[in-house]
């Protein structure tokens, strides 16, 4: 303390104030009963509000194309998300591979899965070339893919002619195309075979073809 | 590993600037985390080309404890502990029964949305055929430039989609590295941050009503709750350049220091999940000049000119590394070709309109523009200033009616728009960003090539690309409505009489 410091008087002790019993919750006081009637009013306003924003409507048969003010809204409530909370509901535990299949159909998502069951990740894999997957696609069934010619009635493309897609389902396996490497296996230890194509660049005899296999190039 | 994410954005924010309450460092947390973290692997990535789990969760670690010492020290600097300062009461001035309403309601389409986004696994196009692929290939080979973007058939058959800026990349490909089959978590994280802070950042400026209820319209936009699901860039883009935008408004309104380095993060984090957050740099760099040249001060700008750096190195490390025979999509010489910006215009509108995509927010968006033009004028009309802008507004609706939406008409109308708040007192510089993002954003469309009819076919650039990007204008646009005096001047009246426990 310095010299010139002069001894202050201790400042008067501020007596307790006891909260009020009205004040139950600390730092706010509870404001007049009109404002409770204003909450209410204003709440049946909210809520009439959000169910005319959300109201659903049925499409019209006899006007398909007819939209609502508020079809963006009726749609993301009533449509997109009550049916998949539904989904999800029915469907707790259900695989990646499974959710794909619901999402996409028993499709070329179940081949996809059978290249990744048979082929080991370090693996490089040889698909057909792109003629083929112009000539060939697939139509989904109960029990899976099949494949059929291109044109054919619900026939599908297949997706995995593009290498990003099928690169995405497999990774980190390697995907190389026949026409992009000529007549070398380019490294690819196993084989896609689609309608009949590439059985005659294994090694040896395959008793029974099927028209969609993985196969590896060396028994 | 997210918890550790999340600490990082905490402690980040809370070394900025002690201007940022505690419930908005909590929910800004995640997404400024995830940026921050993206940079890390970046910096992992070029430093000692390992991208691994352990390696980032160190680099987050030390990097949160680095950051929360910093902020002991400076506040130990100023005699300012934590610990030391008084407890806040509790305060539930803002607590009224409508708010209750529209929260509850966000909070369970949030909830939906958020079991739909975790349930399903990535399917869209854009996700298989571009970030996602490349975020599983960082996972597996520890780098950004790996077996898929080193690879020119894979680039050539992704297009530009594999090209983004890597932010969401690198950010999934945390999920697979801590052994997680998808990484709609990261989308999960974003989306639920994302609901906090418009509501929390539209309370710097509106009472509780009226921004609960404008964040139950923001979240509701119908095309963007989709998206709340999906595995894109375009939601955690938006969520990015509207935090900026907000924050810079704050800075610049409140001048709160700490605001404007939100922003400055925000728009570099914004900018590394998608080039186009550019156009906001460049309109709130136009603010900042304008700042500089009015206050003599060029800090701010020197600062914030420096956000494009991502931008320009993510462009020249693709020039270096990434093998690619695409041709640019843009005409790269200036062209006047009045059908097809006739067209452009059209097309944007129909989107806006559309009751499916945007639901009724362009409308509210245009209807508060009226409300902000109109009401201004009519009040404070004996300003002499307010009478010329009467009378641009009277020529507007002879133009407009006379030949509808161009160019020159949407135009004029902004620059009546920025007129009006810029002499009324209003928010001058969120409407000034707004319309030159917007309005360069639509032109870099005209100025697309569209020699294959791509730019306007079902699912083409407009119908695609351009409707995404309306994602960071919508919530913008609300934001101006809600935060104009009028509006906010009304939900404050109306909150007073709502007010169900006054502050002592």
């Amino acid at each position: 303390m310095k010299p010139s410091d002069k001894q202050k008087k201790p400042a008067p002790i501020p007596p307790k104030v006891r909260p009020k019993a009205a004040e139950k919750i600390p730092g706010t006081v509870p404001v007049r009963f009109s404002a409770i009637i204003f909450n209410v009013v204003a709440a049946v306003v909210s809520f009439l509000f959000l169910t005319a924003f959300f109201q659903h409507h049925e499409p019209d048969p006899a006007n398909p194309a007819e939209t609502h003010m508020n079809s963006g809204y009726d749609w993301l409530v009533n449509t997109m998300l009550k049916g998949n909370l539904e989904t999800i509901e029915k469907n707790p535990d259900k695989s990646l591979l499974e959710k794909y299949e619901l999402k996409w159909g028993p499709g070329e998502i179940l081949y996809v899965n059978q290249i990744k069951s048979v082929v080991p990740d370090t693996a490089i894999i040889m698909l057909p070339p792109a003629k083929v997957f112009r000539e060939v696609g697939f139509v989904m069934t109960q029990t899976g893919p099949m494949v059929q010619k291109a044109g054919e009635p619900n026939c599908k493309t297949f997706s995995m002619a593009e290498l990003p897609w099928i690169t995405y389902f497999v990774y980190p396996r390697r995907v190389v195309y026949a026409d992009s490497v000529g007549s070398d296996l380019h490294g690819a230890t196993y084989i896609v075979s689609i309608g009949g194509w590439g059985l005659d660049r294994l090694k040896y005899q395959v008793d029974n073809p099927q028209p969609f296999m993985v196969l590896p190039v060396n028994k | 590993m997210f918890a550790y994410i999340f600490l990082l954005g905490f402690s980040f924010l809370a070394l900025i600037s002690r201007d940022f309450k505690l419930t908005e460092r909590l929910a800004l947390a995640m997404p400024i985390g995830l940026g921050l973290t993206s940079f890390v692997m970046f910096f992992l990535d070029r430093t000692t080309h390992s991208i691994t789990s352990d390696s980032v969760m160190i680099s987050v670690g030390m990097l949160m404890i680095a950051f929360s010492f910093g902020r002991l020290y400076l506040d130990w600097k100023a005699n300012d502990l934590p610990w030391k300062r008084p407890r806040q009461k509790i305060d539930l001035s803002w607590l009224t029964l409508v708010w209750v309403i529209f929260a509850g309601m966000t909070a369970n389409l949030a909830w939906g949305i958020t079991q739909k986004c975790l349930f399903w696994p990535p399917a869209e196009f854009d996700t298989i055929l571009g970030y996602d692929l490349l975020s599983k290939a960082i996972a597996h080979e520890h780098y950004i430039f790996n077996s898929v973007l080193l690879n020119k058939d894979m680039v050539n058959g992704c297009g530009p989609r594999l090209l983004y800026p890597p932010l969401l990349a690198l950010c999934n490909s945390l999920c697979y590295m801590t052994g997680m089959e998808t990484p709609k978590l990261i989308n999960a994280l974003f989306f639920v941050s994302w609901v906090f802070i418009i509501y929390l950042l539209l309370r710097r400026f509106v009472s509780s009503s009226g921004a609960i209820i404008f964040t139950f319209l923001t979240v509701v936009v119908p095309e963007m709750f989709a998206h709340a699901s999906f595995s894109l860039t375009n939601l955690p883009c938006a969520i990015y350049t509207t935090i900026a935008v907000m924050a810079f408004v704050i800075w610049y309104e409140q001048k709160k220091e700490g605001f404007f380095y939100l922003s400055f993060v925000a728009i570099i984090f914004g900018i590394w999940t998608r080039s186009e957050s550019v156009l906001f740099a460049g309109g709130i760099l136009l603010i900042l000049l304008y700042v500089a040249i009015r206050e003599k001060r060029y800090k701010y700008l020197i600062i914030y000119a420096t956000s494009v750096i991502p931008f320009l190195i993510w462009t020249m490390l693709l020039k270096a590394y990434v093998p690619r025979d695409q041709a640019g999509f843009f005409i790269t010489k200036p062209f006047y070709d009045p059908s097809k910006l006739k067209q452009v215009l059209n097309a944007a509108w129909e989107l806006m309109s559309s009751s499916n995509i945007y639901g009724l927010t362009f409308y509210i968006i245009i209807a508060g523009f009226f409300l902000i033009l109109i009401a201004n004028i009519a009040i404070h009309f004996a300003n002499k200033q307010n009478k010329y802008v009467l009378g641009a507004f009277v020529l507007w609706i002879l133009i407009y009616a006379a030949d509808g939406a161009n160019v020159f008409s949407i135009s004029l109308f902004a620059l009546l728009m920025i007129a009006v708040a810029f002499i009324n007192g209003e928010k001058w510089e969120l409407m000034f960003i707004f319309f030159f993002a917007l309005g360069t954003y639509t032109l870099m469309f005209y100025q697309m090539k569209n020699d294959d009819g791509s730019l306007f076919n079902p699912g083409g650039w407009m119908q695609s690309g351009y409707k995404r990007g309306l994602f960071c204008y919508a919530p913008l646009g609300l934001f101006i409505v809600v935060t104009s005096n009028w509006v906010s001047w009304g939900f404050e009246k109306l909150d007073d009489q709502l007010r169900l426990f006054r502050k002592n």
